[in-house]
């Protein structure tokens, strides 16, 4: 697969540029021995990625940048200047606390950025698969639909066993790995602090159970790296190298997920598209993508056949398989998970429950308590017992389900199905969750 | 030789017959007064002196002494220029010795003619208790009328005072205050926002606190002010409690229509709970007793205002203590709060995306601490209306509402107290349907109502029962009772 991608990369129209990429090949095969920590030295000192690329390209080998800044030359900022000091048990007993390792570049997929990229490697705690995932990123400011949303599909590309990526940011990223985590999946954050830094600190928890389920959690920062804005930003670019398909969510038009999804369409990734209503603010960036001539998703299953062609995880075995949430959909679905859809698939038991207990509920909705009261208010019996069926996914206002006076007994009946987790009301409008 | 006539004062609260001695004897001609007086009431001698001399009276070659008794209680303000001056020209056998059986206020110009000062409500009550005449200039008469029972006079000048006073003259007999319950603004002009108005209707049938949440321009202001309109006017007996509060900080207050208050929010610690020099004058807390402290933009108050208004909820009144004295003011008031859900406002809105940092999200949300978001009973988000047909549909008009909101306060009036009030055992002991029980149990146990939230919603499920009109709470009632306590 890695084939296809640089024959892809090799017809990019960028030559001037230095090959950071030949020059690291170079610099390993002639100081095999020194070659790893040179690398860790220079990630350490945390140099301005343009001015890093310059001093490599000017100097034509690592190792002789590293002795001109050694005798002063490149002005490197002082603390930067330390680093070049450092003993190799110095360099290394930060990521023995964390603990993470660093991957050079050279070992990593070579697509993950273009050649002339001065990435030099990534820190990662955990492990990094080697297989592309599935990016799927949105922004920070969601609303809940897009939460909702995005936490459905990372169920699904969980349970189908596929690499989840993500930025581990507030919003959209959080809640696609909290989706993948609940199948028992695989995922991959990519941090825009240094390594061993979460931010945000509330997101930690998600991070650690990445890592505990067999993912990883990645910077090209060193430990202790401060989050500066500039380098959310950057990292965005390795959401999109180390996945095969970025899927964006929600993004308001100046968003964070458009530069990935830009930077994935330059890098030759397929990038699809979840459309939003033309009014919502949230939604602005994701419909100039699919203007620009991004793939829209148009409903869950119809993501995940695309993903199935694009990740052939949706082949072989059970060519007849349609579409997605079938009963049978656990056991076919993930090359390469047959032991993780071991005990039950959790989201169907989820929903399964859901039904139970929604249709318990209005069973017993009827004797108990309110029965006093519906039978005042006639056309209420009809209506507020198929409240939940009479619900877009998108929401409803309460004007549109009841007349003013029966209020009440709407309110009755949504404050039992929320008691229960089923609906929520928001100001007039009630959603299902 | 000696007079002696009354005035009053307000402390706090509690109205106090001030005592005006005058002795007038000695050689020299000298003025002086004493009795803690402050300045204003100390430059009454130069008012007085000139106020009798410009009546056409002579004032006293000798040496006349006012004592303001009980002599331990601190004086303030003007209105003690009328007592003085009866108390004088009835000293010096000027004028009948009558000015012992009056209680009066005013401040007089230098011509003789009387301006209004405070204490009108202060003499008036005193007046009522000991069933003498109360002169007062006009515009104070109207304060002084609020008092059942009071017969008040009101007196244009020195001249007229001592008419009255001696029997020679009747004296004008105050308008009684028209009852304005029309000027609020009706609730009908809110269109849809059926959740929230249902919220407003349960705040003001229960007395419970109310916060409102939602971006700008939704009509969260709208609907907090309209509360005045569907709320039960006071009674005389609580709008004199008012009446006496706004007294106290110099204001008069006269409608029987509960007070609505809205500082700003700028407003100092001072402002809110109470305070100032020498005298305490009542803060926004206490003038909002018996009726709503509105906070608009609750966030943007300064965390100390905040929690500072902690206390005075719960206990219902404030001591502010002061240099020598300290000051129990009542503060009984109904919080509504109105808040963004965020800096930029737009948070969770469907159409416009906010903007705000995420770290600047977290500071705005803890600006506003848990213990004071744990005191309203009621949350509801409220969001900017759709346009659509529903929007021309007129809502319930305030007084329709109102009916309902009565009612219910009427109910909970036989049973004892406001359902604000209800505490642990005495909701245990009201009827509650077990249905409703197992419904709370039930959500409890989803993790979809907190342990802390129990109370509260057993609370709103009895208001909401009493506007239904039935004495147990079924479990629709608490159903409905959970749909107002979003999560924060």
């Amino acid at each position: 697969m890695s084939d296809a991608i640089s024959s892809k990369q090799i017809g990019h129209p960028e030559p001037p540029r230095t090959k950071v990429w030949e020059l690291l090949a170079d610099h390993r095969s002639k100081k095999p021995e020194s070659y790893p920590m040179d690398l860790l030295r220079l990630a350490y000192m945390e140099l301005d990625p343009k001015k890093l690329s310059r001093i490599l390209g000017s100097c034509g080998s690592v190792k002789s940048a590293l002795a001109g800044m050694k005798v002063g030359r490149w002005n490197i900022p002082s603390a930067a200047q330390q680093k070049l000091r450092f003993s190799s048990t110095e360099l290394l007993a930060p990521l023995e606390k964390i603990p993470a390792k660093f991957v050079d570049r050279l070992q990593l997929d070579p697509g993950v950025t273009e050649p002339s990229d001065p990435l030099l490697g990534l820190f990662v705690q955990g492990t990094l698969p080697a297989d592309r995932g599935v990016a799927v990123v949105g922004t920070r400011r969601s609303t809940r639909y897009g939460l909702k949303l995005a936490e459905e599909i990372g169920r699904r590309l969980g349970r189908r066993g596929l690499l989840v990526v993500s930025g581990l940011a507030l919003g959209i990223d959080a809640a696609v790995h909290k989706g993948m985590l609940s199948t028992r999946g695989r995922g991959v954050a990519v941090l825009g602090s240094g390594i061993g830094r979460w931010y945000p600190p509330s997101n930690q928890a998600i991070g650690e159970d990445l890592i505990a389920q067999g993912g990883a959690v990645v910077s090209e920062y060193p430990p202790d790296a401060v989050p500066f804005g500039w380098r959310f930003l950057h990292r965005n670019r390795l959401i999109a190298g180390l996945s095969e398909v970025v899927i964006v969510v929600e993004a308001p038009a100046r968003s964070g997920a458009l530069t990935t999804a830009r930077l994935a369409l330059e890098m030759g990734r397929d990038v699809l598209v979840v459309p939003g209503d033309i009014d919502r603010e949230t939604s602005e960036g994701c419909n100039l993508l699919i203007q620009e001539g991004a793939h829209p998703i148009t409903s869950l299953d119809d993501m995940e056949q695309l993903l199935g062609f694009r990740m052939g995880v949706m082949d072989s075995k059970e060519g007849s398989h349609t579409s997605g949430a079938e009963a049978s959909g656990d056991q076919d679905g993930s090359i390469g998970q047959a032991e993780r859809s071991v005990g039950k698939p959790s989201h169907q038991t989820s929903l399964l429950s859901a039904d139970v207990l929604d249709e318990g509920l209005l069973g017993e909705g009827a004797d108990i308590g309110s029965s006093t009261r519906l039978g005042s208010g006639e056309p209420s019996t009809g209506s507020v017992a198929d409240l939940r069926s009479r619900i877009p996914p998108t929401g409803v206002s309460l004007e549109e389900l009841v007349e003013p006076s029966e209020l009440p007994v709407l309110l009755e009946e949504i404050g039992r199905l929320s008691a229960l987790g089923i609906l929520s009301l928001e100001g007039d409008m009630v959603y299902r969750n | 030789m000696f007079a002696e006539t009354t005035s009053a004062a307000l402390i706090g609260v509690r109205p106090h017959p001030v005592r005006v001695e005058v002795f007038i004897g000695g050689p020299r001609s000298l003025f002086t007064l004493v009795g803690l007086p402050d300045t204003a009431v100390r430059e009454a001698r130069d008012r007085v002196q000139s106020a009798i001399l410009a009546s056409g009276f002579e004032f006293p070659k000798r040496r006349v002494t006012v004592n303001l008794a009980p002599a331990n209680l601190p004086k303030a303000g003007s209105s003690y220029d009328l007592p003085i001056a009866l108390g004088v020209l009835s000293a010096a056998g000027l004028i009948p010795a009558a000015v012992d059986g009056v209680v009066a206020v005013g401040e007089l110009a230098l011509d003789g003619s009387l301006r209004s000062a405070p204490g009108g409500l202060a003499a008036g009550m005193v007046a009522a208790e000991r069933d003498q005449l109360c002169l007062t200039p006009p515009q104070s008469a109207e304060e002084a009328s609020l008092v059942g029972g009071a017969k008040v006079r009101m007196v244009h000048s020195l001249i007229e005072a001592i008419a009255v006073a001696s029997g020679q003259m009747e004296g004008g007999i105050p308008p009684v205050p028209a009852p304005t319950l029309s000027d609020t603004s009706d609730l009908a002009e809110v269109r849809g926002q059926l959740h929230a108005r249902r919220a407003l209707e349960i705040a003001a049938a229960g007395a419970h606190h109310l916060l409102l949440s939602g971006p700008p321009g939704s009509g969260k202001t709208m609907l907090a002010r309209r509360i005045v309109g569907i709320l039960p006017p006071l009674n005389t007996e609580d709008s004199l409690e008012v009446a006496c509060i706004y007294a106290s900080g110099g204001r008069l207050r006269a409608s029987p229509l509960p007070p609505f208050r809205d500082p700003h929010h700028s407003a100092s610690l001072a402002a809110m709970v109470g305070g100032g020099n020498g005298i305490p004058v009542p803060g926004e807390v206490s003038l909002a007793h018996r009726g709503v402290l509105f906070l608009d933009e609750m966030a943007e108050f300064p965390p100390s205002v905040l929690d500072a208004l902690r206390q005075p909820l719960e206990e219902s009144q404030i001591t502010i203590a002061r240099k020598g004295t300290s000051v129990c003011f009542p503060a009984s008031a109904q919080l509504i709060a109105a808040t963004n859900p965020c800096p930029c406002g737009y948070k969770g809105d469907r159409k416009k995306a906010c903007f705000c940092a995420p770290s600047g999200l977290n500071r705005y949300v803890r600006r506003m601490s848990g213990p004071l978001l744990d005191r309203f009973d009621l949350r509801v988000k409220v969001n900017r209306p759709e346009v659509n047909e529903f929007l021309d549909r007129p809502g319930e008009s305030s007084s329709i509402v109102r009916q309902r909101v009565l009612a219910a306060r009427e109910r909970q009036r036989t049973r004892g107290s406001l359902n604000r009030y209800l505490d642990r055992t005495t909701l245990d002991s009201l009827p509650f349907s077990s249905s409703a029980y197992d419904l709370l149990g039930q959500a409890l146990s989803q993790g979809n109502v907190t342990a802390r939230g129990f109370d509260r919603i057993r609370r709103v499920a009895r208001t909401i029962a009493d506007l239904a009109g039935e004495k147990e709470v079924s479990a629709g009632h608490a159903a409905e009772a959970i749909t107002y306590r979003g999560e924060w």
